[in-house]
């Protein structure tokens, strides 16, 4: 808000984001159509649109987009799984967490792309392998916020419950599940966005359908339009998911977001 | 409830060696009887009460509950300093906290909840969250909600230390108000000397290096106390007396004039 309560001549931040990105797509239809870019590698956004109307119509995109949302779907929710539940006891066990904290620490910063081949080696060239490889990149982010999120909840919190007897299944309800979830809900954003980056990768090598084998069959057949509108639609997606995650922690951690001062956000 | 604390020593060990929090504790609460313990900082004051509330173990030494065992949860409640509110809680959710866990009914809950929501004054303020009260209003809820299991013994560690002054005196009174329809053994550990002939039957003097109890004093004063500003020529000589004491004791941690 602007200060002395100025209201009148206060615009809010998102008028200046629709019209940078309408100004944007107009500058770029332009310099195709001037002729100051090539339309071969950079098509025009209006023939984009169109292209993307064509696919959809003709029923080009959905299998491919529904090869991928398996993958990233079901990968995500296994990592995430796996991510929260070790999280948890990770942040909870002293004691779990030294024993387990040197194989995060030497596995979490190999490229889960270049453990693809070994994964297959192991499940065989098939969907297991894929989705496998997606869960486990979107695994480390979860698992190493959960961690973060349940040790960073303030002791005294843990007295209190243990002050009215309360057991494990108790503080994990009432206390760990709650004070954590910001955290883990941030993890789950940057699981998820990895999530989707895995799959398409994964599926630029050997698979037929998914959007990362139609981005790289445009390109390799220099059907840039093509290439484009996945693009469009991987973009749209995430800008889902990490809205429907925006929505969640402001239902369910509005009391973290909303500590302090309220005027700066 | 009462108590007795029987040559209590708390050590912690560290890789530097052991540091001795408390020795030889030795200290009794009577029934319904109401015991402050004063100190300078660091003296171990908190440390002795989460030992009472059993929310670490001794070293050495015990605590003995007449008549029943600790087991029974629902007899012991703690005011934290911090006031320990759960944020993502509301009021009546915090209050409502202990009660829970204790397994009692939803509408048994609910009943008593609204009560003492009620009694600190708070009923308009029942599905707000902590992060929206000011902190006074935020320890009247730590309050509630310790006094709504209806506990036996109160344990309240420095509850109205950070709060401004004048905020306090007001608590105070509240306190007293509170306990006074309904009285309990209380140990209210406090740096306010004031505070502490104020409120207790007994001041427990503690000192430091390590914490031990260094004198035991009677308020020979009827409770409840008027205002502090009623203040009797007793309480005034109590007062000073405990401060002769803490004086050496706050001057040695400073590290100024033996």
């Amino acid at each position: 808000m602007s200060k002395n309560g100025q209201r009148s001549f206060w615009i809010p931040e998102y008028v200046f984001s629709i019209l940078l990105t309408v100004a944007m797509v107009a500058l770029w239809e332009w310099l195709v159509r001037a002729g100051k870019v090539s339309a071969l590698f950079f098509p025009a956004p209006s023939t984009i649109v169109r292209t993307s109307l064509r696919l959809i119509s003709a029923g080009e995109l959905t299998p491919h987009l529904k090869a991928t949302l398996y993958r990233v779907g079901l990968g995500g929710v296994i990592g995430a799984a796996a991510g929260v539940a070790l999280g948890v006891l990770m942040g909870w066990s002293c004691r779990i967490r030294n024993i387990v904290d040197p194989f995060v620490a030497a596995i979490h910063p190999i490229p889960k792309i270049a453990v693809f081949p070994v994964v297959m080696v192991i499940f065989g060239i098939g969907e297991t392998s894929r989705v496998l490889v997606v869960a486990i990149a979107a695994f480390f982010p979860i698992l190493i916020n959960t961690v973060l999120g349940v040790r960073q909840i303030n002791p005294r919190y843990f007295e209190v419950a243990a002050n009215y007897n309360a057991g494990p299944v108790q503080v994990l309800r009432r206390v760990i599940v709650p004070g954590s979830l910001p955290f883990v809900l941030a993890g789950l954003r940057i699981g998820g966005n990895v999530a989707f980056l895995m799959t398409i990768a994964v599926e630029m090598v050997g698979v037929e359908t998914g959007l990362g084998k139609m981005i790289w069959f445009s390109w390799e057949t220099l059907r840039t339009e093509n290439l484009y509108v996945c693009l469009g639609i991987i973009a749209i997606l995430g800008i889902g998911f990490n809205a429907v995650l925006y929505f969640l922690s402001l239902r369910f951690c509005h009391w973290q977001i909303d500590r302090g001062d309220n005027e700066t956000r | 409830m009462e108590f007795q604390c029987r040559d209590l020593c708390m050590q912690y060990h560290t890789r530097r060696g052991d540091t001795v929090v408390l020795r030889d504790v030795n200290f009794h609460v009577a029934e319904r009887e109401f015991v402050c313990i004063v100190g300078p900082s660091g003296c171990g004051k908190t440390t002795l009460l989460r030992l009472v509330a059993e929310l670490i173990q001794p070293s050495s030494g015990d605590i003995v509950f007449s008549n029943r065992t600790r087991a029974d949860w629902s007899r012991i409640a703690i005011v934290f300093q911090d006031h320990g509110l759960l944020p993502w809680l509301t009021v009546f959710q915090n209050v409502a906290f202990g009660l829970r866990l204790l397994g009692i009914g939803r509408h048994e809950c609910q009943s008593r909840t609204d009560a003492y929501i009620g009694k600190v004054g708070l009923a308009s303020c029942a599905d707000r969250y902590p992060y929206q009260l000011s902190i006074g209003m935020q320890q009247r809820v730590g309050i509630a909600r310790a006094l709504v299991t209806d506990p036996e013994l109160l344990l309240m560690d420095e509850p109205f230390g950070s709060l401004d002054a004048q905020t306090k005196l007001i608590m105070q009174d509240e306190l007293v108000q509170l306990l006074h329809a309904n009285e309990k053994s209380v140990v209210f550990v406090t740096h306010d000397i004031t505070e502490a002939v104020r409120l207790g039957d007994r001041v427990l003097v503690m000192a430091d290096r390590p914490g031990h109890i260094r004198e035991e004093i009677v308020v020979p004063l009827a409770r409840p106390r008027a205002s502090v500003f009623a203040k009797s020529r007793e309480a005034e000589e109590l007062e000073r007396r405990i401060w002769s004491m803490l004086e050496d004791e706050v001057r040695k941690s400073l590290g100024i004039g033996e």
